[in-house]
């Protein structure tokens, strides 16, 4: 009977203390329904609003994929299928609308932009291309005027293509599976490749009782967010979040209510489970949450979205604090004298960085706004009372930074 | 004319009356209302604010409701002239939470009030749908639909819901009876998300009583077209549970008591999953209704307004007495029927017998050359019977990737006709130059059946992207049947020669049957197929195909009277028997390309450009007894056709269409103008064949451009031109001769030119409690139309204008007014005819009111003045006035009595003019003259479950 308990305390102590490879597994539950609010002084430190300037080459319709470090906003546009960058005070720099044409690249191709990173430490915007005709890889690199600086051929690197990829801090990128084709028993869930043209160190070994790595599809995870050396990658209906920071692993499983979560039975069933396109229908007719997307991690306040099929608003964003598990969805959090009453985002919150969410918001909805405020609370802001003076409804939208605080 | 002065000026001063007392009452009222309330809903246990939750203000005393509003992006609410000194309460709401209810009084020495934070909890557990919440809130956005809840607005018990659509902000109903929801014309009003009766919008919105709605609903639907903005405003009537069956009609007589009468009945049944209705008319007042929605959207529970649409028809020529009747249904197999999945069958059945008695005197003048013409002066005298049954049903059905829909339909048609004219023909020197005299006494039936199957199919969904995703499908056969018996008399008598006297007595047994077969196919897009997914990817391509089978057979048996024998005689070349096959194969390849340039928040533009590439093979074979009437001809053409479209969408200002297309269409001769059996009883008018006539072609240039703006005063046009013209036209070859009969036969010319011009415009002005519609149309046509008269070239420069104003006023419920003017003028100017032109016009200026003096009391009015104007006759001058009181009796208004005046100046006269070319025809028919009418009706409804509230 000692024995067993000995043996019982062992493997439980094994579960508890988190299961190789893991640092670190945190469980937290979510309910939406559940998220906490705010008027803007409660939450945010500071508030500021960035005009991005319009200019006929600068004009654009929305922003998607907004990367952001401590000079540039980086983003694309579907509109005019370009990639935009502009300064940190809305200053148009320069922006990428077209890939060499020797690479095989067709002008209608703008998916690849749409997908951009952007190297947060050398201020570089990486585009990956896959060339089909001739079954080439090309890595290109352009700095932030929107001029081609290099190109590489990493054809030989991995089986498969992907364009996801984090760039870490001392300049080696970090990789999912996705990019390798499956190896006998020394395949791993993550590679790091210094450079483009060799193959990276294995980081994170499969694990054979992995369900996910049966299925037809979606089996790996892709990158949901990153910032220097910490990266956030998810899996379809997996709820949970993996971290990678430095060389340390956290994983923090998300506990949804049951009426919106993929029940434990469907996991178990490998007729239902392995093929993807059965648990997307499933999932949607039951609007049962499909991925976690995380915006951005910083410090210990995580960033994410709540995803059932393709659309989604800011009733789906929330803002969630890895300390004191209180969570805050951002459509609940009302403007008021700290944003001068002005809109405070649109659809979602575009990028979380250094603690700090920006948004997108169109000038249409910032005038609407500013016609039921006829006592104009921004009397004192210089760079609000320009735009509203030279700016109108058609000009390029805003960005509205807001620096949350640490103690939520 | 003095007559018309005064009647007018009364009643515009008796307008400035009523307008005035409801300013100053409104003006009375407005000192009152200077209190001012805010504050903001929030959710205080979760810590933030409820933006778009629903807040009301009512007074305490009796729950009236004041206002209503949504809550901003910040959860704040503000209302404004609010009574002072007085309990009210307001009530917010949002879904999920507990209604939240604060009481207040606004003092007078302190009219802003603010209520802080009005805090509203959740609901401890999920609600289910059966719950009943106590407190309805006016309105709510459901996702992208807003509700409106019509317990929140208290209307009078009888009130129904084109009542409550006035209520609602963004809702204009305009004067013609079509809806608006901030400027964009609603497509549809359904209930429960099915068309009811017959679709149109006035059976629901004027029958179903208001107290049986649970909530209005108005959305968009969004089109699958290139451009993304198209989308139609749809309005949905949710009935409540238990209301959601019922029935509804009317039951009315009328008479002056001598002998003018009328009756008519219309009952209707409803429940979720079928319609039906059953509808009689008879009458002797020249209401004559052409379907049975004619009288169903007539016999509504609110009754008449301003239209005249369906009243006793002044302007019809003849005595007319009609009966009709009808059925209509409809059954839903899925209860919840929606764009993608829908599953349906209705039908309809309308007999309609209409006796007209007509008396007719015309004018004709003919232009022949120079300063030459003829007069021709006819008196006409005709009683027609027809007898129409129209029996037709519709399947529909839709799923995803499948659109499926059968109509069949059953027509039959009996006309007896008695006809006499007289005619006599002067030249223009005022010399007699022939008599004449016709009569025609006949049977014809016709039946005809059709069917028509249209389809989609959606393809290889699964497989590879090159393979074309959609199919669509038709067929249609009709089948027609025609019989002619009848004895046509004529006499003609030349002056001039009495070797040119003609004497006819010419019996007819004419028949007809003919098939009419069509069938259409699309495929696309293969540009994948074809060319990979790289060349030529933007380009879609679409293969198109439509075949027609047209076959006919004639059997004419036609008799001349001997007067020896006392018999009918086989006249050996009318007599005939004859068959026609025609084939027509177009097939086409649609090359089309879209391009969209949309910055999101400012503008959606989409430009498309499609080409068609269409051929026409024609196959026409004809066989006769008569061997010059056998021939057979084959054409082959290119008939391309090419449009460019720009739709210019503006975010919350105004959205733009401009369209440019050209089309190239083909017309072939058929044996009624190659090669026909002439049959020369009609000495007045001789109409010969033409073997040698060819097809003509048509090439037209069209550009429309629509205007319709986002504000909360509306402000829509459109206009159109189109441009074209016609090689180898088929021109009249026309010889007068010096007794004044004409003969005519039909000739290739080159020279046919037209321009087609038309625009409208729509302006709304809303102040208060008045609304103020402004409508402007006008139409252009002009032609150049050669002929050949006397065999001498002619052209014919014609050019016909129609412009229409309207100005409709209404304030509340209360007033209404409608001041219209119309212009139409024709013009006919020949290049070596005659020297002045033939022209005529055509005024009216019409004013119409309706005065509602108390809830049951109701004043109609409407004048007419019209003036009719000719080139060669006097003007004719005529007002109508009409005017109705109407009283509604019993608790419901469902009892109505109605006093009508109709033509009190009886000065009434049906006057047309018609022109052609280098003729010219102005014609007095016989008409209604003065009556006076009582007519009692009663509005039977029942909705629901039966209860004191609702059985009526």
């Amino acid at each position: 009977m000692k024995r067993l308990l000995f043996v019982f305390l062992i493997v439980a102590g094994t579960f508890v203390y988190g299961q190789a490879p893991y640092d670190e597994v945190q469980k937290i539950r979510f309910d939406p329904q559940q998220a906490l609010g705010g008027d803007v002084s409660d939450l945010i430190d500071s508030v500021q609003y960035i005009p991005l300037e319009t200019t006929k080459e600068s004009t654009f319709g929305f922003i998607s994929n907004l990367q952001v470090n401590g000079r540039y906003f980086v983003f694309f546009d579907f509109d005019t299928k370009a990639i935009y960058t502009f300064n940190k005070e809305g200053k148009f720099i320069g922006k990428v609308n077209k890939l060499p044409a020797d690479i095989g690249w067709d002008k209608n191709e703008f998916y690849p932009l749409s997908q951009f990173t952007f190297n947060k430490n050398t201020n570089d915007i990486y585009i990956v291309f896959n060339d089909r005709t001739k079954g080439k890889k090309w890595l290109l690199q352009f700095n932030v005027k929107g001029e081609c600086i290099n190109k590489t051929d990493f054809t030989k690197i991995g089986g498969r293509f992907t364009d996801r990829f984090a760039i870490l801090n001392n300049g080696s990128f970090l990789f999912s599976d996705e990019l390798f084709s499956p190896l006998s028993d020394n395949q791993a869930y993550f590679y790091k490749l210094k450079r483009f043209s060799t193959p990276g160190e294995r980081v994170m070994p499969l694990s054979k009782n992995d369900i996910f790595i049966n299925r037809n599809a979606a089996k790996s995870y892709t990158l949901s967010s990153y910032s220097g050396n910490v990266s956030v990658w998810i899996r379809e209906f997996d709820y949970s979040f993996l971290v990678f920071d430095s060389n340390k692993i956290c994983k923090y499983d998300i506990i949804l209510p049951a009426r919106m979560s993929l029940d434990s039975s469907k996991y178990k069933d490998p007729d239902f489970f392995n093929k993807i396109e059965t648990v997307w229908e499933y999932a949607r007719e039951n609007k049962i949450v499909e991925r976690l997307p995380a915006i951005g991690l910083s410090g210990n306040l995580l960033a994410f979205k709540k995803l059932s099929g393709t659309s989604s608003s800011m009733r789906d964003n929330f803002i969630l604090s890895l300390q004191s598990k209180n969570f805050y969805s951002f459509d609940n959090i009302t403007s008021d004298e700290k944003s001068y009453f002005l809109p405070i985002g649109s659809a979602a919150i575009n990028a979380f960085e250094d603690g700090v969410i920006y948004n997108e918001v169109a000038s249409f909805e910032m005038f609407n706004a500013a016609e039921e405020r006829p006592d104009k609370p921004w009397k004192n802001n210089t760079v609000l009372n320009a735009y509203f003076a030279n700016q109108n409804r058609k000009s390029n939208p805003l960005i509205v930074a807001l620096k949350l605080k640490d103690d939520l | 004319m003095k007559v018309k002065k005064s009647i007018l000026a009364t009643l515009f001063l008796f307008t400035l009356i009523i307008m005035n007392s409801s300013f100053l009452l409104a003006q009375e009222k407005d000192t009152l209302l200077t209190g001012e309330v805010k504050g903001v809903i929030a959710d205080t246990a979760y810590r933030f604010k409820l933006k778009s939750a629903t807040v009301a203000v009512y007074v305490k005393k009796d729950s009236s409701l004041i206002q209503y509003q949504l809550s901003n992006t910040i959860g704040a609410f503000h209302f404004s002239k609010l009574p002072l000194d007085v309990p009210l309460y307001l009530v917010a709401s949002y879904v999920g939470y507990e209604d939240g209810t604060v009481g207040f009084t606004i003092p007078r020495s302190g009219p802003k009030t603010d209520l802080k934070t009005v805090a509203l909890r959740r609901h401890k557990e999920e609600l289910l749908p059966e719950v009943i919440v106590k407190y309805i809130p006016p309105v709510r956005m459901n996702g992208d639909t807003l509700e409106f809840n019509a317990d929140a607005f208290k209307l009078d018990k009888s009130a129904v819901v084109e009542d409550l659509l006035r209520k609602l902000p963004g809702v204009t109903v305009w004067g013609d009876g079509a809806i608006t929801v901030n400027g964009k014309e609603v497509s549809s009003v359904k209930v429960d998300g099915k068309p009811f009766f017959t679709g149109d919008p006035k059976i629901a919105l004027q029958n179903l009583p208001k107290d049986a709605v649970e909530k209005i609903q108005v959305y968009k639907k969004y089109q699958n077209t290139p451009a993304r903005s198209d989308s139609l405003s749809e309005i949905n009537i949710k009935l409540k549970n238990g209301k959601n069956f019922g029935g509804f009609g009317k039951a009315g007589v009328g008479t002056n008591f001598n002998n003018r009468n009328e009756a008519e009945v219309s009952f209707n049944l409803f429940n979720p999953r079928s319609q039906a209705g059953i509808v009689w008319a008879k009458n002797n007042i020249n209401k004559i209704p052409k379907d049975v929605n004619t009288i169903l959207r007539n016999a509504t529970y609110k009754g008449v307004s301003n239209s005249l649409e369906y009243s006793p028809d002044f302007e019809l020529a003849g005595i007319n007495q009609s009966q009709a009747g009808g059925l209509i249904f409809q059954h839903d197999f899925i209860a919840a029927p929606d764009l993608d999945k829908n599953n349906r069958i209705n039908g309809d059945y309308f007999l309609r017998d209409l006796q007209s008695e007509l008396k007719e005197y015309s004018k004709t003048r003919v232009g022949i050359d120079g300063s030459n013409y003829q007069e021709q002066l006819d008196t006409a005298r005709e009683n027609v019977r027809r007898t129409n049954h129209s029996l037709s049903t519709r399947y529909n059905l839709r799923k995803k990737g499948k659109l499926f829909d059968v109509d069949a339909s059953f027509k039959r048609a009996v006309n007896d006709r008695d006809a006499m004219q007289t005619s006599s023909t002067y030249n223009n020197e005022g010399y007699l130059l022939n008599m004449g005299y016709m009569a025609n006494e006949s049977h014809e039936s016709t039946n005809s059946a059709s069917l028509g199957i249209n389809g989609e199919q959606a393809l290889w969904a699964h497989k590879s992207y090159r393979f074309p995703k959609k199919f669509t499908y038709s067929y249609s056969v009709a089948y027609g049947e025609r019989m002619y018996q009848g004895i046509r008399r004529t006499a003609f008598i030349a002056l001039s020669d009495e070797d040119d006297n003609r004497f006819y007595n010419r019996s007819y047994n004419n028949s007809l049957n003919n098939v009419d077969q069509s069938l259409g196919f699309t495929i696309g897009n293969l540009t994948p197929m074809l060319f990979g997914n790289r060349i030529f990817s933007r380009i879609e391509t679409t293969v198109i195909n439509d075949l027609n089978v047209y076959n006919s057979n004639e059997n004419n048996k036609v008799a001349d009277w001997d007067s020896a024998s006392l018999l009918y005689k086989k006249n050996a070349y009318l007599s005939n028997k004859g068959a026609y096959l025609t084939v027509t194969e177009k097939p086409a390849i649609r090359l089309n390309r879209n391009f969209s340039m949309n910055l999101a928040n400012r503008y959606f533009k989409t430009l498309s450009v499609a080409l068609f590439l269409r051929g026409a093979f024609f196959w026409q074979k004809n066989h006769s007894d008569q061997a010059f009437q056998v021939f057979q001809k084959g054409y082959s053409d290119f008939i391309p056709s090419a449009n460019v479209s720009f739709n210019n969408y503006q975010l919350g200002r105004h959205h733009n269409v401009y369209q440019l297309s050209y089309a190239r269409t083909v017309g072939y001769p058929g044996p009624a103008q190659l090669v026909p059996l002439v049959d020369s009883s009609n000495s007045y008018f001789i109409i010969l064949g033409n073997p040698d006539l060819k097809r003509y072609k048509k090439d037209e240039i069209s550009f429309n451009i629509s205007h319709e703006t986002f504000a909360k005063n509306v402000f829509n046009y459109a206009a159109n031109v189109a441009v074209g013209k016609v090689a180898g036209a088929l021109g009249d070859h026309i010889t007068i001769d010096d007794v004044g009969r004409r003969e005519q036969y039909l000739v290739n010319l080159n020279g046919y030119r037209y321009l087609l011009a038309g625009g409208n415009l729509k302006k709304l002005l809303r102040f208060k409690n008045n609304q103020l519609q402004l409508s402007l149309n006008g139409q252009f046509n002009f032609r150049n139309s050669p002929n050949v008269i006397n065999g001498q070239e002619n052209i014919s420069y014609v050019t016909s204008k129609d412009a229409g104003l309207s100005l409709y006023y209404s304030f509340k419920e209360l007033l209404g007014f409608e001041l219209k003017q119309s212009y139409t003028n024709y013009l006919s100017k020949q290049s070596n005819a005659l020297s002045a032109a033939f022209k005529s016009q055509f005024w009216t200026t019409s004013f119409a009111g309706t005065v509602q003096f108390t809830k049951k009391l109701r004043l109609c009015s409407d004048v007419q003045y019209k003036r009719n104007a000719t080139s060669f006759s006097a003007p004719i001058n005529y007002t109508i006035w009409n005017a109705h009181i109407i009283l509604r009796i019993l608790k419901s208004n469902n009892l109505e009595c109605k006093f009508s005046a109709l033509d009190l100046l009886g000065q009434n006269n049906v006057l047309s003019n018609t022109g052609h070319n280098n003729l010219i025809t102005q014609s007095l028919s016989n008409s209604l003259q003065r009556y006076y009418m009582l007519t009692l009706a009663f509005y039977p409804r029942k909705f629901g479950k039966a209860d004191k509230a609702s059985t009526e």
